[in-house]
């Protein structure tokens, strides 16, 4: 009898783990496939993409472009989201994980390939520099400033927000006063 | 397989996984502020004879940084890591400099530098001076002068050979009380960071380190000798060495004493203040030394000024301002008698200088070629004659024509350096940066493999044009091989060079010329015709894209680049040269200036346009839309760009100051015929553009781009060597150098007026030739790629020889191999792009797509799997699918256990129920049979 116990704890044993998951990994592998969770104690940093500014200048838009599939009606491509700080990461790291985590097409020159000695988005969404105008392309801005360095020079700390944002006039209609305002 | 020790082990991943994520502390806080100065730093290992590991070298200082923010900073600009206790606000204790190739985020508990740029390793030839040695042994608990050899190869710090060794740091010959991280630095401060083995009794600091380490007490009271202040000679030696190579014997000499006393760990006062004073009079007799002032008095040609300034590069607008009263307190080199700024001012010029007026006026120019009606505008074939014949302009240097004042015996009598030798020096100094950062040695051509690989980008092409202009050789067979490669390769794209940028074609056909190459036959297109990039990308762009579509900039550089040779516009051409002309002074603003996006003028731009007309500035023709004539708009863009120049020679673009804009003016001045360095319009409080173009140059030879400081992002270093401003001043020294030896602007390919045609040489593929095709590897990768495309390239234009067939054969395949890898590294990164994410939708029944994606990836050779873009990824890919699938097996395993253990549970029960059933019947039976009985 009481093997007959023993039994039917066993089976109600294993179907538990079975129901539970049976997901058995190393420390090295659980970290490999977590390493993007968010935990309360994870260092975390916000990234968005938007491109209000096109709207605005729908006219100047390459009209291959005109269309909601490319720009967005709320001109949000990307709405804040928060995303795993590994050490070291760029603004550009972050960028290039949040395009690819959510499918959005992005197309940069690497650091090498410029003077910059830094990446530089040339599109994202296939909104290109100069698809909306002479003045247009990709801008971003950490915290609300917009820096003086590339995207893959700015290293991140916990709890920035990094929006990057299309401007249709080198920045000022984004809010980049430093633009522009030489000699002044 | 137990379901508690599963558990359990699940339970113990997660602990871990917790620990390990909860993450590092944010990094170090905000250092922000403006430069306020500079201080002088080293990294002394003296005491184990290991010599500077950080020579002395100018550092700025930005208002609100500590001292240990500053070594960060120059450790990293160094190529080394260290490793530290505390932060650079609080508690800072520098435990260890380290090997910067292998820089660790922790050592021995020490918080990481992180990785250094140009990352290299610690050499430290090591060999304890013997007159330490009777004092370490007498005195030391441990001393093993084998031990760093035998146990910290690549680290120097705490308790390394002694129990009494590690890192101190002397500010103005004082060891303070505190740590860096508590000290602020001003402007001429003199920090070296120094090695003791013997808790500083050896390096004159034994009274700053804490009483309480053992065998403090041994140590004697006053040290093991007695210290010289080398405060002076560390910053006549930091001089030195931003002079770069020393060409004069007894400066060298003198270099090597001033070195020797340095390193002498006893050496006397009197020693060092010899040696710091000979090695001073040696670099302060010009004929060794290459000025890099132009004039810093507008009224002073500045061939003859420059022999009174032998000046420090970096510190040159504080050194400048030795000749300006208001501001001589300011200078930082007490060591470097200047002299008296009377003499400059009071030499007055035998030649007056030139009015500005005059420039357009006395340049010389041959009648406008009256014959094609279409384009009156074209220029002239001499239209840049002002270099040779302007009179003003000589182009062998002048020597000064006044004597040298009585009362200054030391006034040497040697010719002053040219402003053509000193525009070379500086040019010298930023091919010798750009080789270190690309990792070639000075004597190698900078156009290697490593750097080919950016040819046909921003990055790739503008030095080749530089070194091309400045008439020094280099390998610009490989460099226009691997050019003409990436255009063909490029031309099969749908947007072919760029979909927006026509400057993409400007830039490349400017970097063909350079490199000997024909822009309008640069390769061929899928169809086998020759792929002309003055047409396509000037006057014919607009049949597929807007030439003006980036804006501003697509105008002017498509006039630079038709320019380049004068090329023929056809007459079925979709814009000429007028419409060019007349799109660009359209563009001009109220105030002359032009800008990128037409409101505010911003001198790149203006200056960038002034390079592009001016070829027409003798042109009187009147064009639709315009208000003006050309040589109308030049002289208000002039005046504009005069009105922005700052204070000190050099301007603001965008809000920030940088070398760039002042690069640009000096070229659109220098394309003008007008002499940079003594037009008054171009001359601010005494300083020229070349002195504002100087404020940028580092010790390394290479420029900044700006000393602006981003409080928001300590990791990016203003003030450090870039490519672009490197690129910019290589530029705009190579317009000064040409202008100054009467060859043609900058931008001006035609031959050299009375230059021979040059003829076709025959080719050979010589024996290194064939020795590198041998040496190819079996395995080959595209780090190969430049090296197979220009010997290929090479091959195909020699001449027969036996054997080339072969050759041929193997190089053609060589070349098809690496085609295919970097076709499959393009198709792996787009796959990895499209099929891995978002992570949480992968599951087993991608399991295939993702193993095979993996198994290409690992298929590749380590380099080539370096290009593919966030392998890590892929890795991740892997391992979660490879875990779903052990968890998918495990689960069947279990159910079949499960099963199992179901079915022989039931089994028993129904044996057991059966054989009481029988027991039951057998029961009853006997109970019948007793009944019947």
């Amino acid at each position: 009898m009481k093997k007959d116990i023993l039994a039917v704890c066993s089976v109600l044993l294993l179907l538990a783990v079975v129901v539970n998951g049976t997901d058995v990994q190393s420390v090295d592998e659980y970290y490999r496939t977590h390493i993007d969770d968010v935990t309360p104690e994870s260092e975390t940093v916000t990234v968005s993409i938007r491109c209000d500014a096109v709207l605005d200048h729908y006219d100047q838009l390459d009209p291959a472009l005109r269309s909601d599939e490319f720009v967005p009606p709320d001109g949000v491509i990307l709405p804040p989201t928060e995303y795993v700080l590994r050490e070291g990461d760029t603004a550009f790291d972050l960028l290039d994980r949040a395009v690819r985590y959510n499918k959005i097409q992005m197309e940069y020159q690497g650091s090498d390939q410029n003077g910059f000695g830094s990446v530089y988005i040339q599109g994202i969404h296939y909104l290109y520099e100069f698809s909306c105008g002479p003045y247009s392309g990709w801008m971003y801005r950490v915290d609300g400033v917009y820096p003086h360095y590339g995207c893959s020079d700015y290293v991140l700390r916990d709890g920035q927000v990094v929006e990057w944002v299309y401007t249709c006039d080198l920045g000022r209609d984004v809010g980049a006063d430093w633009l522009g305002g030489q000699g002044k | 397989m137990s379901a508690k020790k599963l558990l359990s082990a699940a339970l113990c991943v997660l602990l871990a996984s917790l620990t390990v994520c909860a993450g590092l502390p944010a990094s170090a806080a905000d250092a922000p502020g403006e430069r306020i100065g500079y201080a002088v730093w080293s990294v002394e290992a003296f005491t184990v004879g290991g010599g500077f590991l950080v020579e002395p070298t100018e550092l700025p200082i930005y208002a609100g940084e500590t001292a240990a923010d500053q070594l960060l900073r120059l450790l990293r600009q160094s190529g080394l890591v260290c490793y530290f206790g505390g932060t650079t606000d609080d508690a800072f204790y520098l435990a260890y400099i380290a090997d910067g190739t292998s820089a660790k985020a922790k050592f021995n508990r020490y918080s990481g530098s992180g990785t250094p740029q140009n990352a290299r390793e610690l050499h430290l030839s090591h060999s304890v001076p013997a007159v330490l040695l009777p004092h370490l042994r007498d005195t030391m608990v441990f001393f093993d002068p084998d031990d760093y050899a035998k146990n910290w190869t690549g680290y120097l710090g705490e308790f390394v050979f002694t129990n009494g060794s590690g890192w101190m740091y002397a500010v103005n010959n004082r060891f303070p009380g505190v740590g860096l991280s508590d000290t602020f630095l001003s402007d001429g401060d003199v920090v070296r960071v120094q090695f003791t083995l013997a808790y500083g009794a050896d390096i004159g600091g034994l009274g700053a380190t804490g009483g309480n380490a053992p065998g403090v007490g041994n140590q004697p009271a006053s040290g093991y000798y007695p210290v010289a202040n080398k405060d002076a000679l560390c910053k006549v030696l930091c001089r030195a060495l931003s002079f770069g190579a020393l060409s004069d014997g007894e400066t060298k000499n003198a270099y090597a004493d001033a070195l020797a006393a340095m390193e002498a760990p006893d050496a006397s006062q009197d020693r060092v203040d010899v040696a710091a004073e000979a090695l001073d009079d040696a670099l302060s007799k010009p004929s060794d030394v290459p000025s890099p002032s132009g004039s810093s008095d507008p009224s002073v040609p500045s061939e003859s000024v420059s022999s009174d300034n032998p000046i420090d590069p970096p510190e040159l607008s504080e050194s400048v301002d030795s000749s300006d009263p208001s501001d001589s307190g300011n200078s930082n080199t007490p060591s470097d008698p200047p002299e008296p700024p009377e003499s400059v001012s009071s030499d007055t010029p035998s030649d007056p200088p030139e009015p500005p007026e005059s420039v357009s006026s006395d340049t010389p120019s041959d009648p406008p070629d009256s014959g094609s009606s279409d384009t009156p505008s074209i220029p002239p074939e001499s239209v840049n004659s002002a270099e040779t014949s302007d009179p003003s302009v000589p182009s062998e240097p002048v020597v000064s024509s006044t004597p040298p004042d009585s009362d200054d015996p030391d006034a040497p009598s040697a010719p002053p350096a040219s402003v053509s030798d000193t525009a070379l020096s500086i040019a010298d100094g930023i091919l010798r940066w750009k080789k270190a950062e690309n990792g070639s040695s000075a004597d190698d051509p900078l156009l290697d493999d490593a750097f080919l690989a950016s040819a046909g980008s921003t990055a790739g092409d503008w030095y080749p044009i530089g070194l091309s202009r400045l008439g020094i050789s280099d390998n610009f067979d490989g460099y226009l091989a691997v050019l003409t490669d990436r255009i063909e390769e490029r031309y099969r794209e749908p947007g072919r060079l760029s979909a927006a940028k026509a400057t993409e074609w400007h830039r490349i056909s400017l970097a063909l010329l350079a490199a000997g190459g024909d822009p309008t036959h640069a390769g061929v297109d899928e169809n086998g015709t020759p792929i002309d990039l003055i047409a396509d990308g000037t006057y014919d762009r607009g049949k597929t894209v807007p030439l003006g579509r980036q804006g501003l900039n697509g105008w002017v550089w498509g006039l630079i680049a038709l320019d380049s040779m004068r090329y023929d516009v056809p007459a079925d051409a979709c814009d000429t040269r007028d419409d060019m002309i007349a799109e660009i002074l359209r563009q001009q603003l109220p105030d002359g200036g032009f800008s990128l996006n037409g409101t505010d003028a911003d001198p790149d731009m203006t200056a960038m346009v002034l390079q592009a007309l001016a070829p027409y500035r003798e042109s009187d023709r009147v064009y639709a839309d315009a208000a003006k004539t050309v040589p109308d708009a030049i002289e208000d863009a002039l005046a504009c760009l005069s009105a922005l120049q700052l204070d000190t020679g050099d301007f603001a673009s965008w809000g920030t100051e940088n070398v760039e804009s002042a690069d640009q003016v000096l070229i659109a001045l220098c394309c003008l015929g007008i002499d940079p360095l003594t037009d008054v319009r171009f001359c601010k409080n005494g300083r020229t553009l070349l002195d504002g173009i100087l404020r940028y140059r580092m010790p390394d030879g290479g420029f900044a781009h700006s000393f602006a400081y981003d409080p928001n992002n300590p990791t990016a270093s203003p003030g450090e060597s870039d490519t672009m401003a490197g690129e910019q001043t290589l530029l705009a020294m190579t317009a000064l150098w040409r202008q100054r030896n009467g060859l043609r602007t900058l931008y001006d390919f035609r031959p050299e007026q009375g230059a021979e045609p040059q003829e076709n040489a025959t080719v050979r593929f010589d024996d290194a030739d064939r020795e590198a095709a041998d040496s190819l590897p079996e395995m080959l990768t595209t780090a190969y790629d430049a090296t197979v495309t220009s010997l290929l390239d090479k091959l195909l234009r020699s001449e027969d020889f036996d054997g080339k067939a072969a050759y041929l054969q193997k190089l053609t395949d060589a070349k098809a191999t690496i085609a295919a890898i970097r076709a499959e590294i393009d198709d792996l990164n787009a796959e990895i792009r499209e099929k891995l994410y978002p992570f949480d939708r992968l599951t087993v029944r991608d399991r295939e797509t993702v193993d095979g994606i993996f198994e290409r990836c690992m298929a590749l050779s380590e380099y080539d799997r370096s290009k593919i873009e966030r392998f890590d990824d892929v890795r991740r890919a892997k391992t979660q699918i490879d875990g779903a699938l052990r968890g998918r097996l495990l689960a069947v395993v279990l159910c079949v256990a499960a099963a199992g253990i179901a079915f022989c549970l039931i089994r028993r029960v129904r044996k057991r129920r059966k054989r009481r059933e029988t027991e039951r019947e057998e029961l009853s039976a006997r109970h019948e049979t007793e009944e019947a009985r």
